[in-house]
């Protein structure tokens, strides 16, 4: 069986300066590999080289067994969810959610309300996205991340602008929503709690790895 | 590429052709340094006047909540907008009576039209420090002034500075109201430009006049620039605004002083507008749809008003659509400061100098555009674009880029994501732009005096014009036109406003 994300001797950095590598993992359909380590090690810089709005120094990024080393970030199938929800303002809820299925033509409410139902966001999908809260619109942002179907997510530090009780309910329900998906995802946090409730692997970048 | 190619055509290529004319030999003659240093004397009163004027209200109006805080914010910019001529003429008849034209009536003015620049540039960085850091000093043992001088005045520095540089530029390169509110001891470099050029046709010593003004002028901004960029970041979120405590009544009491200073000239000009040497009077607003209203047949005031508008909504496409671009250009990081730089060097080239090297470069073969009406709107875009650039980019660049990144993880092509990301954005800003462009262009004075035809002047030039004629014909005719430009300059400001708060 083919991995769902490979990641093949990455080696990441800016502008020519190394930050960490060469790193080689494969994650299969629904597992979660949890990104711990000190600031500044270079976790982000990792999901951006994966997503694609950073070139690698050298090494290959696959999904599902294709190089999408040197694809742009729309054609790789990999989403993405930052700590801030980043909802696009000029949208409701629904049409956020949406977005990625219109791209595609994809017109079907199905997908939309079975999303709103699974995480809890029913009866909100006319609201405008700045009378959310910040859980609901967290939700929000992993909903429309999931919608397209995604070989892989990435989850840059998602929780950490909510409070602890929230937080640790989300991190439950969104490990349940991928393995329910077969998404792989990659979990930057500065959390190993959150990683252990998580993961099934964790990754701990330091600065000389 | 847009604004770059727009820049190279209607600024580079102008300045270009002044300086040939220069030539080597600079002629610089014994009354132009008399000039410069009267010049230099009166553009520093005219900042400190402003300062002094403008820290206190920018204190009030961006800290403190209070009932009416908002309407006395809009009414402090209501002098920047307002076209110098205007200002000019409100002044002459509020004061004109008890104050001589001259170097005091000049200060004066001065003050008054950048009162806004200070409350706006020192408001908006004083809104952004948290009053924790007042507190600390105070539970230090500071006094609220030591405080003030100790912990506030640094970090607001930056701002002080920069409006400084701006107030002195413009206050040094004024020419509408040096022109109509001075004396011989008032002419700025600007006036002489305006004077050889138009009434001397010494166009070596008008050129010579304008490039010793744009080295002064891109001294005091670089120098601003240099200075004002060491400023102390801010904060993503402005701390709310403070409560007031029983005992400082005064602070609203400030507020409805600085308003109502404000509001004085407009009221003299409306009561000018509507009042003879007999009593009141409706005749001078009558008679603005009459070609000899006021004067001998130099067009009438209706159809000066139909041009500045023709102008205006041209300057508007020109600006929005070369600014926008400007702006979007300056979102990629390592073009940042040379796309800012290069579209806020207009502000640096004052308005008559501009409207003269276009005349040099497109009035006469092989470029000779003077028939087709376009150097005035699109030497208006010219100074307009700077304002623009200025609403435009910071507005974009508060709009997370990451949402760009989302949307592409979701499928959007580049395009898609960066409308995904800007476009909301982007839509309001363009339209704000543009209004701010059709507004400059109304009140422009300095270039259109050069580029207009003669016999289809601009609103200010028809205004200029009245004034320059005896009676109190020309002068109640000049107060109802200038109060219907007003009206327009100051509708046009307040949709921009409603539009940058939207976003």
């Amino acid at each position: 069986m083919t991995a769902r994300l490979e990641v093949r001797d990455l080696v990441i950095g800016h502008h020519g300066e190394r930050y960490a590598g060469p790193l080689s993992f494969a994650l299969e359909p629904g597992e979660i590999l949890a990104v711990v380590g000190p600031s500044g090690v270079g976790k982000t810089t990792l999901l951006s080289t994966i997503l694609g709005s950073v070139a690698p120094l050298s090494g290959h990024v696959f999904i599902d067994g294709t190089d999408v080393t040197s694809e742009p970030i729309h054609h790789r199938g990999i989403g993405i969810v930052f700590q801030e929800p980043l909802l696009f303002p000029h949208l409701d809820v629904g049409r956020n959610i949406a977005y990625g299925l219109r791209l595609r033509g994809d017109r079907d409410p199905v997908r939309v309300s079975e999303l709103l139902d699974w995480l809890e966001l029913q009866g909100l999908e006319s609201r405008k996205v700045d009378s959310l809260s910040g859980g609901q619109a967290q939700r929000v942002a992993l909903a429309r991340a999931l919608a397209p179907r995604p070989g892989a997510l990435l989850l840059d530090e998602p929780f950490s602008a909510l409070d602890t009780d929230l937080r640790h309910r989300l991190a439950v329900d969104i490990a349940t929503m991928l393995r329910r998906e077969h998404v792989a995802a990659i979990h930057v946090t500065h959390d190993r709690d959150e990683a252990a409730v998580m993961a099934d692997r964790v990754l701990s970048l330091t600065p000389d790895s | 590429m847009v604004p770059t190619a727009f820049l190279v055509a209607f600024l580079v290529f102008p300045i270009g052709t002044l300086m040939v004319r220069v030539g080597l030999g600079l002629h610089v003659a014994p009354a132009t340094a008399t000039l410069f240093a009267l010049s230099l004397a009166q553009a520093t009163a005219s900042t400190l006047l402003a300062l002094a004027i403008g820290v206190p209200l920018a204190a009030v109006v961006s800290r403190y909540s209070f009932r009416g805080r908002a309407l006395a914010q809009a009414l402090l910019t209501v002098p920047f907008v307002m076209p110098t001529v205007v200002v000019a003429l409100a002044f002459r008849a509020m004061l004109g009576s008890s104050l001589p034209q001259g170097m005091v009536l000049v200060v004066l003015a001065h003050a008054y039209v950048n009162l806004a620049v200070v409350v706006r540039v020192v408001g908006a960085t004083w809104a952004q420090l948290p009053d924790s850091y007042e507190m600390v000093a105070r539970s230090l043992g500071a006094s609220t002034w030591r405080a003030f001088i100790t912990v506030t005045l640094p970090s607001l520095r930056g701002a002080l500075i920069a409006s400084a540089a701006i107030v002195f530029t413009f206050s040094f390169t004024s020419l509408g109201i040096a022109l109509l509110l001075g004396d011989s001891s008032t002419r700025t470099l600007e006036s002489q430009v305006f004077r050889q050029a138009g009434t001397l046709l010494d166009f070596p010593g008008a050129a010579t006049t304008a490039l010793l003004q744009l080295l002064v002028v891109v001294a005091v901004l670089g120098a601003g620039g240099l200075l004002s960029a060491r400023a102390p970041r801010r904060p993503l979120r402005p701390p709310a605004l403070r409560a007031l405590l029983p005992r400082e009544w005064w602070i609203p009491a400030l507020a409805a002083l600085g308003g109502a200073l404000v509001l004085a000239p407009v009221v003299g000009l409306i009561y000018a507008s509507l009042h003879t040497s007999h009593g009141w009077t409706a005749q001078w607003w009558l008679s603005l749809g009459l070609i000899d209203a006021g004067t001998d047949r130099i067009g009438s005031p209706v159809s000066a008003l139909v041009t500045s508008l023709g102008y205006a909504g041209l300057t508007a496409v020109v600006a929005g659509l070369v600014g926008g671009c400007a702006a979007v250009a300056a979102l990629t990081q390592a073009r940042t400061r040379v796309v800012a730089l290069i579209a806020l060097a207009p502000l640096g080239v004052s308005a008559a100098t501009l409207g003269l090297g276009v005349l040099l470069a497109f009035g006469r073969p092989p470029f000779d555009l003077r028939s087709t009406g376009l150097l005035v709107p699109m030497t208006h875009a010219l100074v307009a674009v700077p304002l623009v650039v200025a609403v435009a980019a910071p507005a974009l660049r508060a709009a997370d880029p990451r949402r760009a990144l989302v949307a592409a993880s979701l499928g959007a092509a580049p395009t898609r994501a960066f409308l995904a990301a800007y476009g909301p954005v982007l839509r309001v800003v363009s339209l704000s732009a543009a209004g701010l462009a059709a507004a400059v262009s109304l009140g422009e004075f300095g270039a259109a005096s050069f580029l207009a035809r003669a016999g289809s002047p601009t609103v200010p030039l028809q205004i200029a014009r009245l004034l320059s004629r005896p009676g109190e014909q020309a002068y109640g005719v000049a107060a109802a036109l200038a109060v219907v430009l007003v009206a327009f300059t100051l509708s046009l400001t307040l949709i921009v406003d409603r539009a940058g708060r939207t976003t």
